[in-house]
């Protein structure tokens, strides 16, 4: 067995990861309401193309992670390099 | 006027509504038998490509500051309407459902651990079949972590799920709200494997814990 730590992160965007979560929960997680109702308001379409640009930032930012988990002793909770 | 739908929560929960949703637009409740709901106008105009994230969260933010009070269903982000009848009728039509819903989630809240592999670890397998027993064995070590959490939340544990992702393995607890606390010092102590990595977060929502009919 090793001496790696379990890391607490909470809810209130504290750090980048936490950040990561908070856009993972809104985007992912919740009630989803289809049909007619969402869709027949013109100009919704504006949202689903802004969201572009946060899945964009939530792929860089895993990319990010992914990078990062290869430099040895640097905690997740710290922020991003280069953001 | 569009409205931006936030969540849903008990009607008779006496709950500080937030002063200003996305955009610092004014939350608005919708009553609806046995539920409310949580809504603001919104203005597309004011919504444009690059405030999009922070819109996100600001939505998140405001549901956050419900949730503290009660157990809240969240909508899926962005969830707009053409005006707050239309989430009047929704809540109306799912009434008996988000109704039981949240009395079963009442004093209880999400956690999530997601456990894994440090990309450094090993050379490249020679073979695939050293590949996949490589990974086998990976899969099976994960789980064994997350077993180990499992144990360990144990006296709070309400419900477990668990979920193989690519990169590892998420892990949903629905746990008391008041057992937070105790909950966070009683895994802290868990001792992972030196290829491992484990990430906990919350209390959210507990998204993972019901699902509605549409």
């Amino acid at each position: 067995m090793g001496t790696n730590t379990v890391e607490i992160v909470g809810t209130d965007f504290s750090d980048d990861v936490s950040l990561l979560d908070v856009i993972d929960h809104v985007l992912n997680a919740g009630v989803v309401i289809r049909g007619s109702l969402v869709i027949s308001l013109a100009g919704v379409d504006l949202i689903y193309l802004g969201l572009d640009v946060v899945l964009s930032s939530v792929e860089t930012a895993l990319r990010h992670s992914r990078l990062r988990s290869l430099e040895p002793e640097t905690s997740l909770s710290s922020p991003l390099k280069g953001s | 006027m569009p409205v931006l739908a936030y969540c849903i929560a008990e009607a008779q929960s006496n709950i500080s509504i937030p002063n200003a949703g996305v955009r610092g637009a004014p939350i608005a409740r919708v009553l609806a038998g046995p539920l409310q709901g949580f809504v603001s106008e919104f203005d597309r105009s004011v919504v444009k490509r690059l405030s999009i994230r922070e819109a996100a969260m600001e939505f998140h933010r405001t549901i956050q500051e419900l949730f503290r009070q009660v157990a809240v269903l969240p909508f899926r982000f962005p969830t707009v309407l053409a005006t707050d009848q239309e989430i009047l009728v929704h809540m109306s039509e799912h009434a008996s459902e988000y109704a039981s819903t949240l009395s079963r989630l009442r004093n209880s809240v999400q956690m999530e651990i997601r456990i894994g592999k440090n990309a450094r670890d090993g050379e490249p397998a020679e073979s695939g079949a050293k590949y996949l027993q490589q990974k086998q064995h990976d899969c099976a070590r994960l789980k064994a972590s997350a077993a180990d959490f499992r144990q360990a939340s144990e006296p709070w544990l309400k419900q477990w799920r668990q979920r193989e992702v690519s990169h590892g393995l998420h892990c949903y607890l629905l746990i008391p709200r008041e057992a937070v606390e105790q909950f966070l010092i009683g895994i802290k102590k868990i001792v992972l494997p030196d290829n491992q990595s484990a990430r906990v977060s919350g209390p959210w929502p507990a998204t993972e814990f019901f699902e509605v009919k549409e």
